[in-house]
């Protein structure tokens, strides 16, 4: 696994306006000894593609409220939610139902 | 090393699954995709799909509102919402001819970018993708300004294609961002723009020949509305702002076939027909949650989503359940409506009713300790008994004698056709309209037809008052 673990991160709704208005994100999570799950990678993602007040995004340790979170385009909470465990070429889309109009 | 993944490829079904099947509910043959949260139902993708088409066709089917002849206006903002309306309603026309929707659509964008400060550039980059998408379903396509509020004459709706070009009118488009600016509260200039907004639907919807107006609503947004509305003090218009159909306009009547959809059914349907959308920022966008009142609400309902899903539903149902008996009763003429919202007033406040007790106290702390005296009680609105024989045209003088001097003069009430106030303006607005224009600062920015329509009622109120005294 020197590669790490390549994944596409899609983000819409008004979510991707945070991330420097960009809708997807090829990303390779390094290397470590605990298997990615969905709980570590919101931190990752904080510290690495998140542009802008992070507050809009995540609280506490999930998303905020009013963003879904789709894995392989299934509702991430018929697989566990947090405790995903991501594997390679898996896609995860958060999109944004907080905007209005 | 986290290899785990490589080496047992079939762990997703040891995994404990917490409270779903394996399969989808309703087919039981697929994987499910979504967990729909009112139904506590796992469903897969195919299943979930028809049950979105069906609940919107049932929504339009059990109002038993829709008629062949009818010309529906769908309004298209380009967002999530409005693309999912777009595509249910081309799927309608799409269907084996017994089904088939038998009306007519149009769509109408409206252009806001100059309240939110947009440039100019972003504004057409956003029109032509706005027209890209609804040029693919072959519906006729209009689009118009939030400004054309400003402008009394002349056609409001522009043909939209891909090659339209938008052209701004740089004064009315001034007036519109200076009736935003001269706004303070954020809460404020929300509602200003929804009831902008919703103006300019209608008029487009009259301009168009339209009957019918579509609206992307979902429960979620319904939910968020119904909490807004109450804090806002519209409990009174909360029905027409949150039902299925919005009938205060006699002539085109205001739909929202989405509204037993939730928000979450809304965008993974967007998701699997992979629909795009155009994402316009609006006066919120990236707002602290606590800078609005609606921010607040959308924030409560959010969260209660995450936590307690089936309370949303019960907000909205509750909301639903909510009608005026005012609602139902014959239409009077225009002159008992809110300029704003056209919402219908309620004419004179009973004794001691609580908007009298709002009024009573925000006149004792605007006054002062120091300036409350018998006089300043007059300025409030009449009750039936109490200050029924005050003019209002001449405010809290009670020297009617200088008002009639003046009156013989000029022909007309002296306290003046063209010298419209605040105050003026406020007392044709329902009580949460009041709100709004308390929050404005000079009458003057205001849209030139509610000014228009202000000056209007005022005036027949003056000649009311000046003939009343002959009157048997």
């Amino acid at each position: 696994m020197a590669g790490g673990l390549k994944i596409t991160l899609e983000f819409g709704g008004g979510a991707e306006l945070l991330f420097g208005n960009s809708k997807k994100h090829e990303v390779t999570l390094p290397t470590c000894d605990k298997p990615w799950t969905i709980r570590n990678l919101l931190p990752w993602i904080k510290d690495n593609l998140l542009k802008e007040r992070p507050e809009l995004f995540l609280q506490g340790e999930t998303v905020r409220p009013g963003i879904l979170v789709l894995v392989n385009d299934a509702d991430w909470e018929l697989l566990g939610q947090l405790d995903y465990e991501i594997e390679a070429k898996d896609t995860i889309l958060f999109i944004s139902t907080l905007h209005g109009g | 090393m986290c290899s785990r993944n490589d080496q047992d490829d079939g762990l997703m079904e040891e995994k404990p699954k917490p409270l779903w099947t394996e399969v989808c509910q309703k087919c039981s043959a697929a994987k499910p995709v979504i967990q729909i949260l009112q139904i506590k139902h796992a469903y897969c993708r195919d299943c979930f799909l028809a049950h979105v088409n069906h609940k919107f066709r049932s929504t339009l089917g059990k109002s038993k509102m829709m008629r062949p002849s009818d010309v529906v206006m769908a309004a298209f903002s380009g967002s999530v919402k409005s693309h999912v309306l777009l595509h249910l309603l081309h799927a309608g026309f799409s269907e084996k001819s017994h089904k088939r929707f038998l009306f007519k659509t149009q769509v109408l964008y409206i252009d806001e970018g100059a309240v939110l400060g947009l440039p100019l550039s972003d504004r057409s980059a956003n029109l032509r993708l706005v027209a890209e998408m609804s040029e693919q379903y072959g519906f006729s396509a209009y689009f118009t300004s939030l400004s054309c509020q400003h402008d009394n004459q002349g056609l409001v709706c522009v043909p939209l294609n891909k090659d339209s070009a938008l052209s701004v009118n740089v004064e009315f488009e001034a007036e519109l961002n200076n009736l935003i600016a001269n706004i303070s509260s954020l809460t404020a200039k929300e509602d200003m723009l929804k009831q902008l907004r919703q103006q300019v639907l209608l008029r487009a919807a009259k301009e168009l020949k339209c009957n019918k107006i579509f609206t992307a609503e979902s429960s979620t947004d319904l939910a968020i509305h119904i909490l807004t509305d109450v804090s806002l003090g519209r409990g009174a218009q909360m029905h027409h702002d949150v039902s299925f159909c919005d009938d205060r306009d006699e002539e085109v009547k205001i739909l929202r076939p989405l509204l037993e959809l939730s928000s979450k059914e809304i965008a993974f349907y967007s998701v699997y027909f992979k629909l795009s959308s155009v994402f316009i920022p609006s006066l919120c966008s990236k707002a602290q949650c606590d800078s609005s009142i609606h921010n607040l609400s959308k924030k409560f309902v959010m969260e209660l989503m995450e936590n307690f899903p089936s309370t949303v539903s019960t907000v909205f149902r509750t909301g639903e359940k909510l009608g005026s008996s005012s609602s139902t009763s014959v239409r009077g003429d225009q002159e008992d409506v809110c300029i704003l919202c056209q919402v219908r007033l309620v004419g004179t406040a009973a004794p001691c009713s609580s908007s009298q007790a709002t009024e009573f106290s925000r006149l004792i702390s605007s006054l002062g300790p120091s300036g409350f005296d018998n006089n300043s009680l007059t300025c409030l609105p009449p009750t039936d008994d109490t200050f029924l024989g005050q003019s209002s045209c001449c405010g809290p003088s009670q020297n009617s004698e200088t008002c009639c001097v003046k009156a013989d003069v000029s022909g007309k009430c002296g306290s003046g056709q063209d010298m419209l106030t605040l105050s003026d303006v406020e007392k044709l607005c329902c009580y949460g309209c009041r709100l709004i224009v308390h929050d404005v600062k000079t009458v003057s920015g205001l849209p030139a037809n509610i000014i228009e329509t202000a000056r209007i009622r005022k005036g027949l109120q003056s000649m009311r008052d000046s003939i009343k005294d002959f009157l048997l």
